[in-house]
C-alpha cells in the first residue's frame, strides 16, 4: 500500500526521531512510503493565530502536494484535524478540499485502514496517554469524558496491545495539556500552569512516560516537566512502537 | 487590561487559582454525572439545537405573536434597542410608580446594561437577591461567574463582609451560619420592597408567558409580595411552544450545577390581581448578531454556565480576568461583537481544546466561533499591526520549503550555538514556562534527502 | 416606543416569516420501571422528602399533626425524574405564603405522578393561572464555597406526601 508521508513543519524542523518512528512502523505494516519535500505547514499555526489568508495559502499549496495521494499519513492529530475539519471551510471553493477523509493520524491509519488491531514489542513501563484535544473532539479518535458516546481510540488500541505497558489513567482524564499553538506564547501564565497541572497529574497517576499522537503537546508538556525537574519521560506514540518493536 | 495579564495576575498566586480551578472542576463533575445519568442527553442537545436555530430563523414572527399573547393576558410590552433605553424604560416605570426600593433576582441582561448604577444614581435601592449577587454587590464588583457569581471569593472573605456590612460575627465563616445571616437580612429587603424585578430565563411565544429558575426562590419572594413585576429579557429568550419547555428546563439545571432541576421554575403568565407585569424586551446588539451567520448560533445560549465550568482557562484565571459581563468562552463570542476593540483578547484566552462545544445544551460551537472571531479582530486591526506583518511575513516564509528549510537551519544552528541563558532570554514567553527542546542538527526532510535519495 | 418596536422588528425583518414544521423532541425520554422509588430518590437529593399514604385517614392525621408554620399547599402532576412537583396558588396570600414559609407539604395523589417533564407539561396548562411553578425540594443554595445550604430564602424543608387511593 502506498503512504504520503505527511510531516507536520514543526516535526520536521525539530522532531525528525518523530518522523523517523512513523516511517518505521509504516514500512513495519507493509507499506510503500514516500515523502515528498515539496511539502510545507498545513496552515493550523496561522488558523489559530488569526492569519486564515495565510492559512488558506498553506492550504492549497497542500492540497497541491497532496492532491493525488491515495492515503496520506501524519503523525499528528491536530495537523490531520486542521486538513479534514478546516480545509472545507478555508477553500470553500476548491472540490480537493470538500472530500479528505483518506488524510489519517499515524493510529487511525494502522487500525482502521491497515486493519493493524495489535501491534507485538515490549514496553515495560508505566504509560500515560494523553489525548490530543484535536485528535479527541475533532476527529473523535477516543471516547470525551464530557459525552456518553463511545469512540475507537486506536492509539490506546495498540498501545494497550504491547507487553508489559500499563497504560495509566490521571485524573482529568482528557483535560487540555494547555499547548494550543500561540496560546502558549500569548497567555504563557495560564500555558504553563495548565502543563504543570498535567505533568503532575499523570505522576500521581503513576507514569514514568508520557505519551500523546500530537508533537505539540508533547514539546509543551516535555518542556514543562523538564523546567520543573519532573522524572518523566515524554515521547510520541510512534516512537514508543518503534522501541517497542525493536 | 487584557486578558493575558490579568490572568497573569491571577495564576500568580499558584495555590489560590488551584482552588478556584477545583471549584469549578467539582462543578463539571457534577454536570457529567447528571448528563450521563440520562441515556437521551444527546437527543435533548440536538432538539434543543434545532429548536433554537427554528427560532432565530422565525424570531420576528415568535416575538410578535408572543406580544400579543402577552398583552392578551394582561402584562404590557415594552421594547427597548439598547441598554439606554433599557435603562429608561425600567427607570420610568419604577418612578411612574412612587418605587425607591427594589428587590432583584439574577439577570444577566440587567449587568449588561448596567442597571443598578442607572437606578442607583436616580436614588432607587436597588437589591440583589440571589446570595452570590448580594454577595458581589455589597463587595461593590461585578459577578465571576453567571450561575455562581461570588465563586471567586473564600468563606473567610463573605465572612469578613458580611461582619462589615450586615453585623454578623466576626470570623464566623461557616457557610450555613453566613447564608442565614443572608436569609434575615433580605428576607426584610423582600417586606419592604415595592417592586420585584427579574430575568427571563425562557419566553413562550405560544401563551405570551415567561419562566424564571431559581433554587434560592428569590424571584419567587421578589414578585410575589410587591404589586410591580418588571422582567427584562433579550429577544433571544424565545422559544416557540410550551411543549418546548422541557427540552430546556431538562437541560438548564442539569447543565449548570448538576441538578435534575432547580428547586423553583416558576411560569409568569400575566400580572397578579390588583398589580402590574411589565415585560421589557431588549435588542442592545441581539439583531445585528443575528444577521451575522457564522456567530448567531451564539444567540442560543441558555445561560447554563457549562462552558466556564468545562474552561480550563475560565478556571485558572477567573472570570473578572475576561473584564466583560459574561466571561468563559460563550462571553468570549458575545463580547467582541459588543465590543471588537476593547474584547480582541478573549477569542485569544483559549486554547482551542473544544470541551465547551462538547457540554453546551444547546451545541453552539463555540470552538470554532472562537477561531473564526481570531480572523476577523485581526483583520480589522483590533491585535496591532505588528502581530499581523509577523503572520504575514512567517506565511510567506513557510509556504516555501527552501526558505523554510534555510530558516530552519538558520535557527537550529544558532540556538545549537548560543548560550543556554541567551536562549532562555530569546526564548520569551515559551522560555518563561518550559525548557527548550533538544535542538537536533538536521531537519527530517535533510536526512530523509540524505538516506533515501529524493 | 413604538418607534422601538418598529426598529428592532425591522432589524429582523429577514425572520418574519411564519413557521413551517416546528422541530420537537425526537428522542426516547426516561422511563422508570418504580416511578415512586425513582420519584423518592430525586425528591432527596434536592433537599426533600416523601411520604406516602393509602387512603384519607392516614394523610389527615399527618397533616393535622405538622407544625403549626407548616403550608400545605395541593400539588400534581409530579415528576418522577426530579422530584419536582407542579403547583398553582388557590389565592395570593397562598403564593407568599409557601415562600415564607419554614416548611411546605404538598400533597400529591399518585396517579398524577408522571416519569418525566415532558409528560408533566402535556398535563398542565400553565397560561391559565398567572403563576404557577414546579417546585423541587426546599429552597437552597451552594453561592458560599460550593456548600450546599438548605434554606436560603424559602422554606428549609420540604415534604410530598403521596396519596395513593386504596385497590
Amino acid at each position: 500500500m502506498k503512504v504520503a508521508l505527511f510531516v507536520p513543519c514543526y516535526v520536521d524542523q525539530l522532531f525528525a526521531r518523530v518522523a523517523w518512528a512513523t516511517v518505521a512502523l509504516l514500512e513495519r505494516l507493509g507499506c510503500e512510503v514516500s515523502f515528498d519535500p515539496a511539502q510545507a505547514c498545513c496552515g493550523q499555526p496561522f488558523l489559530t493565530a488569526g492569519h486564515p489568508d495565510a492559512a488558506r495559502a498553506l492550504a492549497r499549496r497542500w492540497l497541491d502536494v497532496f492532491e493525488r495521494a491515495e492515503h496520506v499519513v501524519a503523525p499528528s492529530a491536530s495537523c490531520v484535524a486542521t486538513v479534514r475539519r478546516h480545509y472545507a471551510h478555508l477553500c470553500p471553493d476548491d472540490p480537493r478540499a470538500a472530500a479528505l477523509g483518506r488524510v489519517r493520524e499515524l493510529c487511525e491509519f494502522a487500525v482502521e485502514v491497515l486493519g493493524a488491531e495489535r501491534l507485538s514489542g515490549r514496553y515495560p513501563h508505566r504509560v500515560g496517554l494523553h489525548p490530543s484535544c484535536h485528535g479527541l473532539r475533532e476527529l473523535r479518535l477516543g471516547t470525551g469524558s464530557e459525552r456518553s458516546v463511545e469512540y475507537r481510540d486506536p492509539a490506546r488500541q495498540l498501545l494497550g496491545a504491547l507487553d508489559g505497558i500499563a497504560l495509566v489513567e490521571p485524573a482529568r482524564r482528557d483535560e487540555c495539556c494547555g499547548f494550543g499553538g500561540s496560546f502558549a506564547v500569548t497567555e504563557s501564565a495560564v500555558s504553563g500552569m495548565m502543563g504543570r497541572d498535567r505533568v503532575a497529574a499523570y505522576r500521581d497517576a503513576g507514569a514514568d512516560v508520557i505519551t500523546s499522537t500530537d508533537a505539540s503537546c508533547l514539546a509543551h508538556l516535555d518542556g514543562v516537566a523538564r523546567r520543573i525537574g519532573a522524572r518523566v519521560r515524554v515521547a510520541h506514540v510512534a516512537e514508543i512502537l518503534a522501541e517497542a518493536s525493536a | 487590561m487584557g486578558h493575558p495579564a490579568a490572568a497573569a495576575r491571577f495564576t500568580a498566586d499558584e495555590a489560590r487559582a488551584h482552588w478556584h480551578d477545583a471549584a469549578l472542576w467539582f462543578v463539571r463533575e457534577k454536570r457529567d454525572r447528571a448528563a450521563h445519568g440520562l441515556p437521551e442527553w444527546e437527543a435533548l442537545r440536538a432538539s434543543a439545537a434545532a429548536i433554537k436555530a427554528h427560532t432565530l430563523d422565525h424570531l420576528a414572527y415568535y416575538l410578535e405573536q408572543f406580544e400579543a399573547a402577552a398583552t392578551a393576558r394582561g402584562a404590557h410590552v415594552h421594547w427597548a434597542r439598547d441598554a439606554a433605553e433599557h435603562n429608561r424604560t425600567v427607570h420610568g416605570l419604577l418612578a411612574a410608580h412612587g418605587v425607591t426600593r427594589l428587590v432583584k433576582s439574577k439577570s444577566m441582561l440587567t449587568e449588561e446594561c448596567g442597571l443598578n448604577a442607572y437606578l442607583g444614581a436616580r436614588g432607587i435601592e436597588v437589591v440583589d437577591t440571589d446570595l452570590g449577587e448580594r454577595i458581589v454587590q455589597l463587595r461593590r464588583e461585578p459577578p465571576s461567574h453567571i450561575v455562581f457569581p461570588a465563586i471567586h471569593l473564600k468563606r473567610g472573605e463573605i465572612g469578613d463582609l458580611f461582619h462589615r456590612e450586615l453585623g454578623s460575627a466576626e470570623g464566623l465563616d461557616d457557610p450555613t451560619a453566613l447564608t442565614a445571616v443572608a436569609r434575615a437580612h433580605l428576607r426584610e429587603k423582600f417586606l419592604a420592597a415595592q417592586a420585584g424585578l427579574t430575568g427571563v430565563n425562557f419566553a413562550i411565544a405560544q401563551t405570551g408567558g415567561i419562566v424564571v429558575c431559581t433554587n434560592e426562590g428569590n424571584a419567587d419572594l421578589g414578585t410575589a409580595l410587591p404589586p410591580l413585576h418588571i422582567a427584562c429579557m433579550g429577544i433571544e429568550k424565545l422559544i416557540p411552544r410550551l411543549e418546548h419547555l422541557p427540552v430546556f428546563v431538562r437541560l438548564l439545571a442539569r447543565s449548570a450545577t448538576g441538578q435534575a432541576i432547580t428547586a423553583y421554575t416558576s411560569h409568569f403568565h400575566g400580572p397578579r390581581p390588583g398589580g402590574e407585569l411589565h415585560l421589557v424586551i431588549v435588542d442592545n446588539g441581539r439583531s445585528r448578531l443575528l444577521a451575522d451567520r457564522t456567530h448567531r448560533s451564539a444567540l442560543a445560549c441558555i445561560r447554563c454556565g457549562a462552558c466556564m465550568n468545562t474552561c480550563p482557562v475560565y478556571r485558572r484565571s477567573g472570570g473578572h480576568s475576561y473584564g466583560a459581563t459574561v466571561p468563559g468562552p460563550i462571553g468570549s463570542i458575545l463580547e467582541p461583537a459588543r465590543d471588537p476593540a476593547r474584547h480582541a483578547s478573549l477569542p485569544f484566552a483559549c486554547s482551542l481544546c473544544a470541551s465547551c462545544s462538547d457540554v453546551c445544551p444547546v451545541r453552539i460551537d463555540l470552538h470554532h466561533q472562537l477561531l473564526a472571531w481570531r480572523g476577523e479582530l485581526v483583520r480589522a486591526g483590533h491585535l496591532g499591526r505588528a502581530r499581523r506583518l509577523a503572520l504575514g511575513a512567517a506565511g510567506l516564509v513557510l509556504r516555501s520549503p527552501r526558505a523554510t528549510a534555510a530558516a530552519g537551519a538558520l535557527a537550529r544552528a544558532a540556538a545549537r550555538a548560543l548560550p543556554a541563558r541567551w536562549l532562555t532570554r530569546a526564548g520569551g514567553a515559551w522560555t518563561r514556562e518550559r525548557a527548550l527542546p533538544e535542538i537536533p542538527r538536521a531537519s527530517f526532510r535533510a536526512e530523509w534527502r540524505r538516506q533515501r535519495g529524493r | 416606543m413604538a418607534a422601538s418596536r418598529d426598529e428592532i422588528l425591522g432589524a429582523l425583518a429577514a425572520t418574519r416569516a411564519a413557521p413551517d414544521p416546528i422541530p420537537g423532541f425526537a428522542g426516547e425520554p426516561v422511563h422508570f420501571e418504580d416511578p415512586v422509588a425513582a420519584f423518592r430518590e430525586a425528591l432527596a437529593a434536592a433537599g426533600g422528602s416523601l411520604a406516602t399514604f393509602t387512603g384519607r385517614a392516614d394523610l389527615d392525621h399527618a397533616l393535622a399533626s405538622a407544625e403549626p408554620g407548616a403550608v400545605v399547599l395541593a400539588g400534581g402532576p409530579a415528576v418522577a425524574e426530579s422530584g419536582a412537583v407542579w403547583w398553582v396558588p388557590r389565592s395570593e396570600a397562598e403564593r407568599s405564603a409557601a415562600f415564607l414559609a419554614e416548611r411546605v407539604i404538598l400533597v400529591v395523589a399518585r396517579e398524577q405522578l408522571v416519569d418525566h417533564l415532558h409528560a408533566a407539561y402535556q398535563q398542565i396548562d400553565p397560561a391559565v393561572a398567572h403563576y404557577g411553578c414546579f417546585m423541587a425540594g426546599p429552597s437552597k443554595t451552594a453561592d458560599i464555597e460550593q456548600a450546599l445550604v438548605i434554606g436560603a430564602h424559602g422554606p428549609r424543608a420540604l415534604d410530598v406526601f403521596l396519596r395513593e387511593d386504596p385497590k
